[in-house]
């Protein structure tokens, strides 16, 4: 009797499944791999960030109403970077700008540079100088290499360096809160 | 809200029910209520829009986001192939829960029956006893059970609850990452990082069972890479209730600290040092076999606990997922009861190492020494001796494990096998496979086979026990019979091979399901065969021993089904139902005389349903109900009983918070075990209680 019961249970969660797994009852939607939770939470910190550092007024020239947070070739922090945008931040809305290659790099308020980036990072911060721009990237060393914050992995949990004078020579202002949860580091 | 924090970890997490107020039919009311979900589905839908997501956590909040799961290997629980259900600490404070094994309470499939106020005889997966053996307990990495009995004393297993991040209950065979013990199932508990623990804090709180309690902790860093923290607890507990309502003497003090160092000397090393230092006392009524009339005499007794342990370990990582890491800890137990003494010094050493080959293949292999030094007895304690009293054990173990991209982010197959030499069974190889498929983002189904072994515990080999007393005669003599229960050097290891099929869904953020079922085959399980009766009848006073040496004669099978799940219809509700079934057969083999008792030892149907609702004016109300089937197999046997816990909480600021709990609040009091230590003696039963408690962060 009981394992009939247990089967129709089965049953039943299955048909759940089923109806789980349409688009309307689904809050992914039809993306059916979802980035992996890695970048999920890198792609939150970006969005934090950007409400803990102040850009220069010249830096909303062209649109007072959107912050651009770019990201050159991305990976999985493209698709990560879809739940972020639109959203708001200090009256502002998130735009993303994806970029192929440091060539086709615009100005962005918030610059995430990927990994695989990493034998490109010296034309990339190079074509960066004089931009107020935050450069955010998981590179080993990102931070003490001419980068701002370096998203770095400490017993399975995100954390982040910060090279004050980089950000500082690029007129951004970051709010002590920010410093107090970083790991400061200078430049080599 | 640390729902939201760890994700691996809340998509396993189970949702509630509330409506279950009467667990009658526990099977149908889980069909009901996934009928109910269905229904309820479209409506939900909607408030899935409005579920807080990664976006909206804060940046402290993020940094506590784990995005890998610590077990040996860093696998999000969600894609493990394992049946895998997560306590967070979060979980213990709003249960209500004070100590660890009243935290378990909260996952299915796992036995929890107290039968005295520092004693709980837990399980996984049934085989519960009073002494269970088929259950590995881990501490920040460090193995709690005794190779006195291949078990647990749970009084002496204790942290600050507030620095618990989280406990991992792994039911089913873990054999090969864990090594021998991981039977039935596997307890890790994992404290929190220094680095997460900074500041001040202070509890101090006190009821009717909780009698008073203070903890304190206070965490800070030295530099820019060294975290550290330091705690120290006391706690009064009360006695329980004989069955007739009178007190019992087994009330129980316990003194703790600690500290934990975390080192971070560069982005890829981490080093951390911990340690704790406890002693405790507690009273104890236990019936002892006697040669002259009324053959058993209760006796009382004040006995104490002390011990210490400190572990270090350093973990350095490399690109591309290399990873090494070196432990070794230092553990030491002491144990003064009425009828034992045992201190035990353990020591052990573990270095791992893992890295990826070729571009599917991602390997761990590892190896561990232990070397464990005991020293038992008490003098002028001939009801339970052990020969030889002192003894030195040694383990060596390695494992390897390969786990095989079959279909990239489809389909995984993890391959591997424990291998160790131990004094008592030498040689011993745990192998499993597992699998892994995920569909998409919201479905995975797994399945494993897995062998493992229990190996002797000391006392299999080693013990003669004096176990009850009766008269007798022989011919015209009237004299007294003394049943005598001794250890067997051939005692060998219990055995099982594990089938496990389950299914986790998550078809929303606020909705998830995890199902396990599993069919469990059992040999050389322990029986008591009697041998030819000794005269003693030159002794004063003259007796016949009826000897019993443990042996490996049953063999059996267990099957069940666990199912977990997590319903969140608003950011402010949190629904947990858990549900397990188990049925577990036993065959003693023809040669023996056991009867068939551990059946039903363990209850065949356990719920847990919990609500946790975040109220306006930073209240939080949240209710726990459990039920556990009867235990018809005990003598004597245990009622099936409800218990439903309360917690009114109230935080106005985040450094203060308020929690009134109310505790088995449905009778005033139920027995949840029968017999102890083997011996039909009423038990000692769990009274209503209701403590406050009080804490403050700065």
């Amino acid at each position: 009797m009981i394992g009939r019961r247990i089967y129709i249970c089965v049953i039943v969660l299955c048909l759940l499944s089923i109806t789980g797994g349409t688009d309307g009852l689904h809050p992914h939607g039809a993306d059916a791999q979802s980035p992996p939770l890695e970048y999920q939470v890198k792609a939150a910190f970006l969005y934090q960030f950007s409400k803990f550092v102040e850009w220069p007024p010249q830096a909303f020239q062209n649109n007072q109403y959107t912050i651009c947070i770019g990201v050159v070739d991305g990976g999985p922090m493209v698709s990560a970077l879809q739940s972020i945008e639109g959203k708001e931040t200090k009256g502002r809305r998130v735009a993303v700008k994806r970029f192929k290659t440091p060539e086709e790099l615009a100005f962005c308020h918030i610059l995430y540079v990927s990994p695989a980036m990493e034998s490109r990072l010296a034309a990339i911060l190079e074509r960066l100088k004089g931009t107020s721009t935050l450069t955010v990237s998981d590179i080993r060393g990102f931070a003490r290499r001419g980068g701002m914050i370096n998203l770095i992995t400490v017993e399975d949990k995100i954390q982040f360096e910060i090279n004050v004078e980089t950000a500082e020579k690029a007129n951004l202002q970051i709010s002590s809160h920010l410093l107090r949860l970083a790991r400061i580091v200078s430049g080599e | 809200m640390t729902g939201y924090r760890r994700i691996p970890q809340a998509r396993v997490r189970p949702w509630t029910e509330p409506r279950i107020q009467r667990m009658v039919g526990a099977v149908r009311t889980v069909a009901m209520t996934t009928v109910l979900i269905i229904a309820w589905a479209p409506i939900v839908a909607e408030a899935a829009a409005h579920a807080p997501d990664l976006t909206e956590l804060t940046l402290e909040q993020l940094m506590t986001v784990e995005i890998t799961s610590a077990s040996k290997k860093e696998e999000p629980l969600w894609d493990s192939a394992a049946a895998v259900f997560v306590i967070t600490g979060e979980d213990i404070r709003r249960a209500g829960m004070k100590s660890i094994p009243e935290a378990l309470r909260l996952a299915p499939g796992v036995q929890v029956a107290q039968f005295g106020a520092n004693r709980w005889a837990i399980s996984a997966r049934g085989f519960n006893a009073t002494f269970s053996n088929k259950l590995l307990v881990l501490i920040d990495g460090r193995t709690v059970y005794t190779p006195l009995f291949a078990g647990v004393f749970w009084d002496a297993q204790d942290t600050l609850l507030e620095d618990i991040e989280r406990i991992e209950v792994i039911r089913g065979p873990g054999g090969t990452l864990w090594g021998a013990n991981a039977v039935n199932g596997v307890i890790n508990i994992i404290t929190k990082q220094a680095k997460a623990t900074q500041g001040g804090y202070v509890e101090v709180g006190g009821g009717t069972e909780e009698r008073g309690f203070v903890g304190t902790r206070y965490g800070g860093r030295i530099g820019s890479d060294l975290f550290y923290r330091g705690y120290f607890k006391y706690a009064n507990h009360d006695n329980l209730v004989t069955a007739t309502g009178h007190e019992g003497i087994d009330d129980w003090r316990t003194y703790r600290g600690g500290f934990r160092l975390d080192w971070e000397p560069s982005t890829r090393d981490t080093v951390t040092v911990q340690g704790d230092l406890y002693k405790g006392d507690f009273g104890q009524t236990l019936p002892i076999p006697s040669l002259l009339p009324p053959f058993s005499a209760t006796r009382e007794s004040r006995d104490d606990f002390a011990g210490g342990n400190v572990l270090s370990r350093w973990r350095h990582r490399m690109a591309d997922r290399r990873e090494t890491s070196v432990q070794f800890y230092y553990d030491r137990t002491h144990r003064d009861e009425l009828l034992f003494h045992e201190t035990r010094d353990t020591v052990d050493l573990e270095f791992q190492h893992r890295f990826p080959l070729g571009a599917r293949h991602d390997l761990i292999w590892g190896v561990d020494t232990r070397v464990t030094i005991d020293a038992l007895n008490k003098i002028n304690s001939p009801t339970l001796v052990f020969e030889p009293r002192r003894r030195t054990d040694h383990l060596v173990s390695g494992f390897i494990q390969d786990q095989i991209a079959l279909i990239r982010d489809r389909l995984m197959l993890t391959l591997g096998s424990k291998f160790e030499h131990n004094s008592f069974s030498g040689f011993e190889a745990q192998p499993n496979a597992r699998l892994v498929y995920s569909p998409n983002a919201w479905n995975r189904i797994w399945t494993a086979v897995s062998r493992a072994v229990r190996t002797p515990a000391r006392f299999e080999r080693d013990v003669r026990n004096n176990t009850a007393a009766f008269p007798g005669s022989t011919g015209a003599i009237d004299t007294t019979m003394l049943v005598q229960t001794s250890g067997n050097s051939d005692f060998t290891s219990e055995e099982l091979l594990a089938f496990e099929l389950g299914y986790r869904v998550q078809p929303a953020r606020w909705l998830s399901v995890d199902l396990a079922g599993f069919y469990t085959i059992y040999d050389n399980l322990r029986t008591a065969e009697p041998g030819t009766p000794i005269p003693a009848l030159s002794a004063t006073p003259p007796h016949i021993v009826l000897p019993f040496r443990l042996d490996n004669r049953m063999s059996g099978n267990t099957y069940g089904v666990e199912i977990a799940s997590t319903w969140r219809p608003f950011s402010a509700w949190h629904l947990h139902l858990n549900y397990s079934y188990l049925k577990i057969d036993l065959h003693p083999d023809r040669t023996s005389v056991e009867p068939t008792a551990d059946e039903r030892r363990s209850p065949r149907h356990q719920v847990q349903a919990r609500s946790l609702v975040d109220l306006p004016w930073h209240l939080q109300l949240d209710t726990s109900i459990f039920f556990v089937d009867r235990l018809p197999k005990l003598v004597p046997s245990v009622p099936s009983y409800v218990r439903l816990d309360l917690r009114l909480g109230w935080r106005p600021t985040q450094s203060f918070d308020l929690s009134l709990v109310g505790q088995n609040l449905l009778d005033n009091r139920h027995p949840e075990w029968g017999s102890i230590f083997g011996v039909p003696v009423r038990p000692l039963e769990v009274q209503r209680s209701a403590y406050a408690q009080a804490s403050w962060r700065f």
